[in-house]
């Protein structure tokens, strides 16, 4: 702890007007400086021997889209009066303020966003001051933290299914002859049938001979299997561009109150896993952008926690190499692929899957973009982007890949691909 | 540099959005400026009977609450009380309103206009403010009655009590020290 320039230069003019008042007789000018000779011997008296100690912790919430939460913990040891706190976060304004010391207090940060993923936050830079700030600690630092924000995933209704379902058990009626609701046909009973799916009306009507009395032929009920979906969902980490185009090529800061495509990406992918999850389907997730392990598909609470974990940490990740093959899918899986379509990599790879006999949909996650800050070159530059990239879109709509603009009424859109009737043949 | 773009009148890029530090009672630092400035203003005008001197010296202090400001204000102010005849309201009001500067220009000179203080800390340097205001007024009736002449005050009585007040500070700062 030091003194200050400040409280040094007012502790020389108390002692300079002291001197003065004495020697020139004048009590009344001498006790001006009284107080703030009292201030600096106090000063002086109660140094702290060292300033404390700041923790900046995570609390014990989920972090998801809008408010994050986090901790300052701060001890300070006897003598400490105030600690000026600084809190920064990259893309915000920095904050201050100048708390009273405790032996241990918790004073709570946060701040709102509209990004997801995981983000270095709450920096917090502190001095500890003694006595009104004449003394003042060196400056110290702690955090930022990597916050984990997780994206909201909000509830969808209706699901598009693959074309088939290999499952053997689940919700969903597949088209083959199994255990399930709906009736399938009625046919002679044979080996294999259970007794409890004779329809004993059916059998009365149709094999009763009406001479002898006697029954004949037994006929049972049949029905379509029930079955579980697999789902592989892809996302698209090679770009994350926000709404304000001048920022896509960096040297800007991209802004935090603003969703990027990948954030778009992420709550798409959230909400089309848990409702399928929900619904007792099998899923899984992968990464365009990184050559990893995907996650294998699976149904249940904890494959929900272990795609949240891996979306989560999705990121761009430098220039990945081209792929020369598309990644190898479950077969007969639904494939969501997430992507911003703005290059032809993810349209050609959507092509290869649908090629290859998989239910492919592409959700658009291009957020609505902004030009206010492009010049005409720029602006140019953008229109003949987005044209190819519209022109890429209906290319894969040609070759059956159906779309979805997840700015727009998704929930509407996904209903009515859960309506549409496609052959899986129908390419 | 382009001195051109400086007049252009295009788009301008929202503010950020702020972080939060979430105290539950604070009050924000340009409010305590602003009270600092009303003190210099309406103290010392009507004492000095002035407007350019106490209005320049609030918007100082407006501008930059520095501990050096304050240094240069008492400067000036115990200059300002060496010109003229010795006056006992004077000499208080000056000490009261020079203290007070003091003590809010402390609490917001680390901070920017838009920074926050814990009103817990305004109130606990409030109150350090009000021991010593008491220590301090009572020394300027001293010293006042020492300037008149009465026998049983001197200067040695001046200095006594001052040397009482700050052990009987001293010792009130370390019970409270001691029993937080």
């Amino acid at each position: 702890m030091i003194l200050t320039s400040g409280a040094t230069a007012t502790a020389l003019v108390a002692v300079v007007v002291l001197a003065i008042g004495v020697a020139g007789g004048r009590p009344d000018v001498a006790v001006l400086s009284v107080p703030f000779l009292l201030m600096v011997l106090w000063a002086g008296l109660t140094r702290p021997r060292r300033p404390g100690d700041l923790e900046v912790r995570a609390t014990s919430e989920h972090s998801e889209t809008g408010k994050v939460r986090a901790e300052a913990v701060l001890a300070t040891s006897r003598g400490v009066e105030a600690v000026l706190l600084r809190v920064s976060t990259q893309g915000y304004r920095p904050k201050e303020a100048l708390v009273a010391a405790g032996k241990e207090r918790t004073i709570p940060l946060s701040l709102e966003t509209s990004r997801t993923g995981v983000h270095d936050m709450f920096r917090v830079d502190w001095m500890a001051e003694s006595f009104g700030a004449m003394l003042l600690s060196a400056p110290a630092k702690a955090g930022p933290m990597p916050v984990a924000v997780h994206p909201v995933a909000r509830p969808l209704k209706d699901m598009p299914l693959p074309f088939r379902l290999p499952g053997l058990t689940g919700t969903h009626t597949s088209r083959r002859v199994g255990e399930g609701y709906e009736t399938h046909d009625v046919h002679e009973f044979a080996p294999g049938d259970r007794l409890r799916r004779i329809d004993w009306r059916v059998s009365a009507r149709r094999a009763i001979d009406t001479s002898t009395g006697r029954l004949g032929t037994l006929y049972a009920r049949r029905t379509f299997a029930t079955a579980d979906a697999t789902v592989m969902i892809v996302v698209d980490s090679r770009d994350d561009v926000g709404e304000d185009v001048s920022a896509w090529a960096g040297g800007v800061d991209v802004r935090m109150d603003e969703t990027t495509s990948l954030d778009i990406a992420r709550e798409a992918a959230a909400a089309i896993s848990r409702a399928y999850l929900d619904l007792g389907d099998r899923v899984g997730l992968d990464d365009l952008g990184r050559r990893r392990r995907p996650v294998a598909p699976a149904a249940g609470r904890h494959q929900w926690e272990r795609i949240q974990q891996r979306l989560v940490r999705v990121a761009p990740e430098g220039w990945p190499d081209k792929r020369h093959r598309p990644p190898q899918l479950p077969s007969g899986a639904l494939v969501v692929l997430c992507s911003t379509f703005l290059d032809d990599e993810a349209a050609r790879i959507a092509r290869q899957w649908r090629s290859y006999g998989h239910r492919v949909i592409a959700v658009d996650t291009l957020p609505r973009v902004s030009t206010a800050f492009l010049n005409g070159f720029q602006e140019t530059a953008l229109r003949l982007l987005l044209l190819a990239r519209r022109q890429r879109l209906r290319a894969l709509r040609r070759t059956g890949v159906e779309l979805v603009d997840w700015s727009t009424s998704t929930a509407v859109e996904l209903h009515a691909l859960a309506r549409t009737r496609q052959r899986g043949g129908a390419r | 540099m382009n001195l051109g773009s400086l007049f252009e009148s295009g788009p301008r890029r929202r503010p950020r959005p702020p972080v939060a530090i979430e105290l539950e009672r604070s009050v924000p630092a340009w409010l305590l400026r602003g009270i600092s400035a009303a003190v210099i203003v309406l103290g010392l005008m009507p004492v000095v009977d002035d407007v350019v001197v106490p209005v320049l010296a609030a918007v100082a202090i407006m501008i930059l609450p520095h501990p050096g400001v304050v240094a240069g204000l008492v400067a000036i102010g115990a200059a300002w009380v060496w010109g003229q005849p010795p006056d006992l309201l004077t000499c208080a009001v000056f000490v009261l309103v020079l203290h007070l500067v003091a003590v809010l220009a402390r609490l917001t000179a680390p901070l920017p206009p838009t920074g926050r203080v814990e009103l817990a800390l305004v109130l606990r340097a409030l109150g350090a403010f009000a021991v010593l205001q008491l220590l301090t007024q009572a020394m300027v009736a001293l010293s006042f009655a020492a300037m008149a002449g009465f026998p049983t005050f001197s200067w040695f009585a001046v200095l006594a009590v001052a040397g009482i007040a700050v052990a009987v500070f001293a010792g009130a700062r370390w019970v409270v020290r001691n029993t937080q």
